[in-house]
């Protein structure tokens, strides 16, 4: 069969377009709920730099896949929704951090344990904004208990405003209801030195309706690809759009 | 009709891996926007170590930071070995601003990663007496602490004196140093602050009103200046939002597009304009940029860190 040169054209774009997508998935997916890594991932601000610098750091646990996930494994979860809070894979388009002009470090999520090494990566860098996010558990799956928890640095007012910025704009959307406390000199990433300190458990990952929540459609998480623009939504409000 | 000469197969798998090519290329500039993010024009204290704005600035800060890390590094392994502690020497530093720090500094990879045995394989031959004693004179805390990355302790107790794992020897090498960024620290949200007022000013009084009545004629959003802008958006945007309907973005996106440029030279001149009174009524800026006057010799000088550095950056690029 001789095709016509406009139809082999057509075939042509067609394959190129399948070999586009292909590419294109193979991208997206280093941020996938899959990913367990010892490098951490940069990005640069995507507008003009606002001054301001975002360590967000993921969970490091050696004993993550057994701390009663009933899902995705902890330190996944925790770097798999600051990729998409960061931008590396922008959910919503000009939404997330680096597209609102904050340069932003996503920690790496290796099962070494290595928090501390995270916190000195981000104080040696300079960050302005240190954000830990882990997801929480009560006695392993099933549970029942669910709630959003950010901890932040009794008597420091940069940290209490953060916190109440993360909790009005998550609370809404992340299920059950919210709750939070003082971290500093208890929990090790509290002591970060960047100025604006919070340390997010964003839901309970031994409950299985939330962890549905955070990882039902789209293949790639619901939850994750809807809401993780709420982390630079609530970094702008609380410094009033640098 | 004009019949056209059959195309080879060959050249159509050509046509379709050169159309792919451009279309992942364009995702890849759309999504991850460049190697290096925007360009950011000079600033007014990118002659102040730590408040660099500009590019060339802000690799300056990175490589006066890692240089710093790496002080504190070599402190600690001096107070580990006074006690015959083992302890090697790892700057942990985000690994592109070490690779930005590493070309201002004209560093060039190593042939090798570092070659001390790491302080987590030491760790791990240690019986838990000897880690204990280990995790107490490097930062002051248990091991079992250590691991869990909190001290035993009720939340909501009262605050301990120092920082979780900030005492001992990494506190020492922590005071021994100090570090660029401390100043900063103290005066991020005081810039903030400044250029938020500088932003409000009567000076940018016409300004704002240019860029409100150029942004008014492609999006409904109100906003005095980009940011304003910014936060109509995510205000209607936070009410409105369902994935793949967005009513406001494309007259926000081109808002930004048709106004920002004239507002932002407009705010340049007024940052320029007011920021030596900033800098004036700052006395800690002036001998902030003292201390580092001799930086860039010293750090060239210091053979041990740059071979460090080196072999780090073989490390991180594989």
């Amino acid at each position: 069969m001789q095709l016509s040169r406009y139809s082999r054209l057509r075939v042509g774009v067609a394959f190129g377009g399948l070999l586009a997508l292909l590419g294109i998935t193979t991208v997206a997916s280093e941020a996938s709920h899959t990913t367990i890594t010892s490098y951490d991932h940069f990005l640069w601000a995507t507008t003009t730099w606002n001054n301001y610098k975002v360590y967000l750091s993921s969970p490091r646990h050696s004993n993550s896949r057994y701390r009663g996930e009933c899902g995705w494994e902890e330190n996944a979860n925790g770097r798999h929704w600051n990729m998409y809070s960061g931008g590396s894979t922008p959910s919503v388009p000009g939404n997330d951090l680096a597209a609102r002009g904050y340069h932003v470090v996503v920690s790496a999520n290796a099962r070494d344990d290595g928090w501390l090494i995270n916190r000195t990566a981000s104080n040696n860098w300079g960050a302005d904004l240190h954000v830990v996010t882990h997801t929480n558990a009560d006695d392993g799956c099933p549970d029942s208990v669910q709630y959003l928890l950010v901890m932040y640095r009794d008597g420091n007012q940069n940290s209490i405003g953060l916190k109440n910025r993360f909790i009005s704009a998550l609370d809404p959307k992340v299920p059950g209801g919210n709750a939070s406390w003082n971290c500093y000199g208890v929990w090790g990433e509290c002591a970060a030195q960047a100025p604006h300190v919070a340390y997010v458990e964003l839901f309970f990952h031994d409950n299985q309706p939330a962890v549905d929540w955070f990882q039902t459609d789209y293949g790639n998480g619901d939850a994750v690809y809807q809401h993780s623009w709420r982390y630079g939504y609530a970094v702008d409000l609380h410094l009033g759009y640098p | 009709m004009t019949v056209r000469p059959a195309i080879p197969f060959h050249r159509v798998v050509l046509r379709a891996v050169l159309a792919g090519t451009a279309v992942f290329t364009f995702y890849m500039v759309l999504t991850i926007g460049g190697a290096s993010g925007q360009t950011v024009p000079a600033h007014p204290l990118d002659g102040y170590p730590g408040f660099g704005r500009s590019d060339a600035a802000s690799a300056r800060d990175n490589a006066i930071a890692l240089w710093e890390a790496y002080l504190r590094e070599v402190t600690t392994q001096s107070c580990m070995q006074r006690q015959s502690l083992y302890y090697a020497i790892e700057v942990h530093f985000p690994s592109e601003p070490m690779k930005n720090a590493a070309e201002w500094l004209d560093i060039g990879r190593g042939s090798s990663p570092p070659n001390a045995v790491t302080n987590s394989a030491h760790r791990a031959t240690l019986d838990a007496r000897d880690l204990d004693s280990h995790s107490q004179a490097l930062y002051g805390e248990t091991a079992a602490d250590m691991e869990r990355g909190s001290r035993s302790a009720t939340p909501g107790e009262a605050a301990p004196e120092h920082a979780f794992a900030s005492g001992a020897c990494v506190g020492e090498a922590s005071d021994a140093v100090g570090s660029l960024w401390d100043l900063r620290r103290d005066l991020v949200d005081a810039v903030r602050a400044f250029e938020a007022t500088v932003r409000d000013s009567a000076a940018l009084l016409e300004a704002r009103a240019q860029f409100s009545l150029c942004a008014s004629s492609v999006s409904p959003l109100p906003g005095g200046y980009p940011e304003q802008l910014r936060a109509s958006y995510d205000e209607a945007f936070a009410n409105f939002h369902v994935v793949g309907h967005d009513p406001f973005e494309s007259g926000y996106q081109a808002a930004i597009q048709k106004c920002a440029g004239d507002w932002l030279r407009s705010y340049q001149d007024a940052l320029t304009e007011a920021y030596p009174e900033f800098i004036e009524s700052h006395g800690q800026l002036a001998a902030h940029k003292e201390r580092y006057e001799d930086f860039e010799v010293r750090a060239s000088q210091d053979a041990a860190f740059r071979d460090y550095v080196a072999s780090r950056l073989f490390e991180v690029s594989g």
